[in-house]
């Protein structure tokens, strides 16, 4: 096994186990501190049913951003969706059998690679160009966008340029999964293609994903207001079990 | 200086105005006195030490507060909430805008609290907590209404109010307290009500009231202060015993009560529903001015707590009372159990006016004449922490449609304004979140920009001359500003002023 090829293992798990590390961190430190104000955001479910709807319309099509800025909204929307599809499509490098819907999903999956980058890009021209969005950005913000947009790019390279020995790439990844290292492929640029991704995941869970989290924890525990009509007193008047 | 300050010209065009940097960085609050600060039990002023107890505090919040620690952690700079804040585009200072004043707080988050913002500062944009910084925060942190305007259209609900309080305690709990809400909750604390209003005053002034009503209405109307046994407890906001237009809400609340035949009293005890612990985001403020409701409560053996038209009062009463002080349920004190007990467990506790009012209404239980109204062209102005902050009867969205609902039982002429700037997406007045305060006059007059083009626009085309509100915080702050605008300054009043215009009591058997 080349030194490289050990290089970009050890990569890759250090990486991972930023991801949901860092992840999990995030989420059992929110679990973990209180909320003892309640501080619904309008328009507020009133039954836990709503609050799982809300938080999927909000997840999955990003209602309020929606309400917030149009452009803004396609332009997010046009890459998050974009990188779903991708993902998805990837785990044909990494599951064996590839199931059937994965085959079907996978063209949808390259066109989604060129989505995501488009979106990408719209994201960074609007960062640069509107006065009050360039005000407000820290360069890690357009760091972030850089290195998304350089895996769309090197990923997309490797579809449409230079080509890569996928098998290689997938036996070289399972091996990786089942702890069975093998040699990568021949041509370095198959495994340095996610490099960037690495730096990117290393980043993305300390700040978005772990947000993301945050942010269902948050709503999740947020329904919380008067009852319609309070508890009978009787109940009330019981010493509290705990 | 209040000569000076003009309106801003009002926009063709919705669209996010260019950036003004520092256009409002010399509007500051005056700063609490020591004396005021002692009070309160925070330092008298800025110590040497002062950073390091700021950042001990912080980390505190952090530990306490979930919504904090996600809504530091979680933006992403995405810009949706910039053009949102009615002080933005009034001023077109860019820290107004949300994210710009949350990243004041967020900045300093990275720093001391993050590993990023430890290694490699200048990447995530992060900043010691100096003094600069430090008089950036009291400037911009009181540049917020904490309306919540802004998280309406944030992808993550970043609330930022609940990051302008957090600094507000920070602030006060190193000494650099405002004068306004600190010299008030003092008062609430030493007397029972914002203004000061000592007890025998508030009994002259109800005393006087009931005279201008018998006057005006032939009627034996009543103005009931610490009467035990009374069915209902009202809890209103102090400037409704005095001040223009406030008053003629009272003077409907009373009508309706009178009509209705039920037995109210108002406490001096708890002669104040407003609660500007929340402003200062001091829980045990928040509690303690809360307690005297309870108290009073307790005291006087009722069996309905009311809240008058007051925005931020309603949203701690609808939405922390219960678990602050276990008004509504969910206090585990024996206090708490003894007012679950005593309290009507048929009625929604704590009730707003509103509800009570348009339960009447829809039990017929009010003769209503509408023609009354009929001098009046009226808009309704949601207020921002009963639209984005609290709730009304038994449907979402009820705190939109019951006062609309009365409105529609009182007035004949009634004109919405445009979308996106009602309901939900509704602007504060600019005058909430202890902004209502002269020294930020020029802030007020700006920040009622959005609003004030709404206006115009139903004004010029429809005729509207009256806009009803329910929250005293916005009757107060339109009152003086209108005239900025071109307005007349009687030209804003409550729903229930309304109500005591169309009511007959004389029908009453």
């Amino acid at each position: 096994m080349s030194l490289a090829s050990l290089l970009f293992a050890l990569l890759f798990y250090v990486a991972a186990a930023v991801l949901v590390g860092g992840l999990a961190y995030r989420i059992v430190g929110y679990a973990r501190t209180p909320a003892p104000l309640k501080i619904p955001t309008t328009p507020a479910p009133t039954t836990g049913g709503g609050v799982v709807l809300r938080l999927a319309r909000e997840v999955l099509l990003f209602e309020s951003l929606f309400k917030g800025s149009l452009w803004l909204w396609g332009l997010a929307w046009l890459f998050h969706a974009g990188l779903a599809l991708v993902l998805l499509r990837h785990l044909r490098y990494f599951t064996e059998p590839v199931g059937s819907w994965l085959v079907f999903l996978s063209p949808f999956g390259v066109y989604a690679g060129f989505a995501m980058a488009a979106g990408l890009a719209g994201l960074w021209l609007r960062r640069l160009w509107l006065p009050p969005v360039r005000y407000i950005s820290t360069p890690s913000d357009h760091l972030l966008l850089g290195l998304l947009l350089a895996i769309a790019g090197s990923g997309l390279a490797l579809k449409f340029g230079v080509h890569t020995d996928v098998v290689a790439v997938k036996s070289f990844f399972r091996g990786l999964l089942t702890l069975a290292w093998e040699a990568a492929a021949g041509r370095p640029a198959a495994v340095a293609a996610p490099l960037p991704g690495r730096c990117a995941d290393d980043r993305v869970p300390l700040q978005q994903a772990a947000a993301r989290a945050g942010g269902v924890l948050l709503a999740v525990a947020q329904p919380g207001r008067r009852p319609a009509r309070p508890p009978p007193p009787r109940a009330l008047g019981r010493a509290p079990r705990s | 200086m209040a000569a000076e300050i003009k309106a801003p010209a009002l926009r063709p065009l919705p669209l996010a105005p260019p950036l003004l940097p520092g256009a409002m960085a010399g509007s500051r609050p005056y700063v609490a006195s020591d004396k005021m600060q002692q009070a309160l039990g925070f330092p008298g002023e800025l110590a040497p030490d002062w950073q390091p107890k700021a950042l001990a505090k912080m980390g505190e919040l952090l530990g306490r507060y979930r919504s904090l620690r996600v809504f530091l952690d979680a933006c992403v700079h995405c810009g949706a909430c910039a053009d949102k804040c009615h002080y933005f585009l009034g001023t077109q200072d860019p820290l107004n805008m949300p994210v710009a004043r949350q990243d004041l707080m967020r900045s300093v988050y990275r720093r001391h609290f993050t590993l990023p913002g430890k290694l490699f500062p200048r990447l995530v944009g992060a900043r010691e907590l100096t003094r600069e910084v430090l008089d950036q925060w009291y400037t911009y942190y009181n540049q917020c209404s904490e309306c919540r305007r802004c998280s309406v259209f944030c992808p993550y609900g970043i609330d930022t109010a609940e990051v302008t309080m957090a600094a507000k305690e920070i602030m006060d709990s190193v000494g650099l307290g405002q004068k306004y809400s600190n010299e008030i909750i003092a008062k609430v604390h030493r007397i029972g009500n914002n203004l000061g209003l000592p007890g025998p005053a508030l009994a002259d002034t109800l005393q006087g009231l009931e005279e201008d009503v018998k006057e005006e209405t032939g009627a034996d109307v009543r103005f009931p202060l610490d009467e035990a046994g009374a069915e209902v407890l009202l809890v209103t906001p102090s400037a409704d015993f005095f001040a223009e237009p406030h008053v003629d809400s009272l003077i409907g609340y009373a009508k309706v009560f009178h009509a209705a035949g039920i037995r109210w009293t108002l406490s001096s005890k708890a002669s104040e529903a407003g609660n500007f612990g929340l402003f200062i985001g001091n829980y045990e403020q928040l509690r303690a001015i809360a307690l005297r409701v309870r108290e009073a409560a307790l005291e006087l053996g009722v069996k309905r707590i009311v809240v008058g038209e007051c925005g931020h009062a309603w949203r701690v009463a609808y939405s922390f009372w219960n678990t602050l002080v276990g008004i509504g349920g969910g206090g585990r004190d024996p206090f708490a159990r003894q007012l679950q007990q005593q309290l009507d467990p048929r009625y929604r506790q704590p009730m707003h006016i509103c509800e009570l009012t348009w339960d009447l209404i829809q039990r017929g239980a009010l003769t209503l004449d509408k023609d009354a109204n009929d001098h009046r062209i009226v808009t309704y102005h949601d207020s921002c922490n009963v639209a984005r902050a609290s709730r009304m009867g038994d449907l979402p969205g009820g705190q939109f449609t019951l006062p609309r609902a009365i409105i529609g039982a009182v007035v004949n002429r009634y004109v919405e304004m445009a979308p996106g700037t009602t309901h939900e997406q509704t602007y504060c007045c600019g005058g909430g979140g202890g902004l209502l305060t002269d020294e930020l006059l020029e802030l007020r007059v700006k920040g009622a920009l959005p609003r004030m083009e709404a206006l115009r626009q139903v004004a010029d085309q429809h005729g509207v001359n009256f806009m009803a509100t329910i929250c005293a915080i916005c009757k107060a702050q339109f009152s003086k500003v209108l005239p900025y605008y071109g307005f007349k300054m009687g030209m804003v009043g409550g729903v229930h002023q309304l109500v005591s215009t169309a009511i007959r009591l004389h029908a009453q058997p």
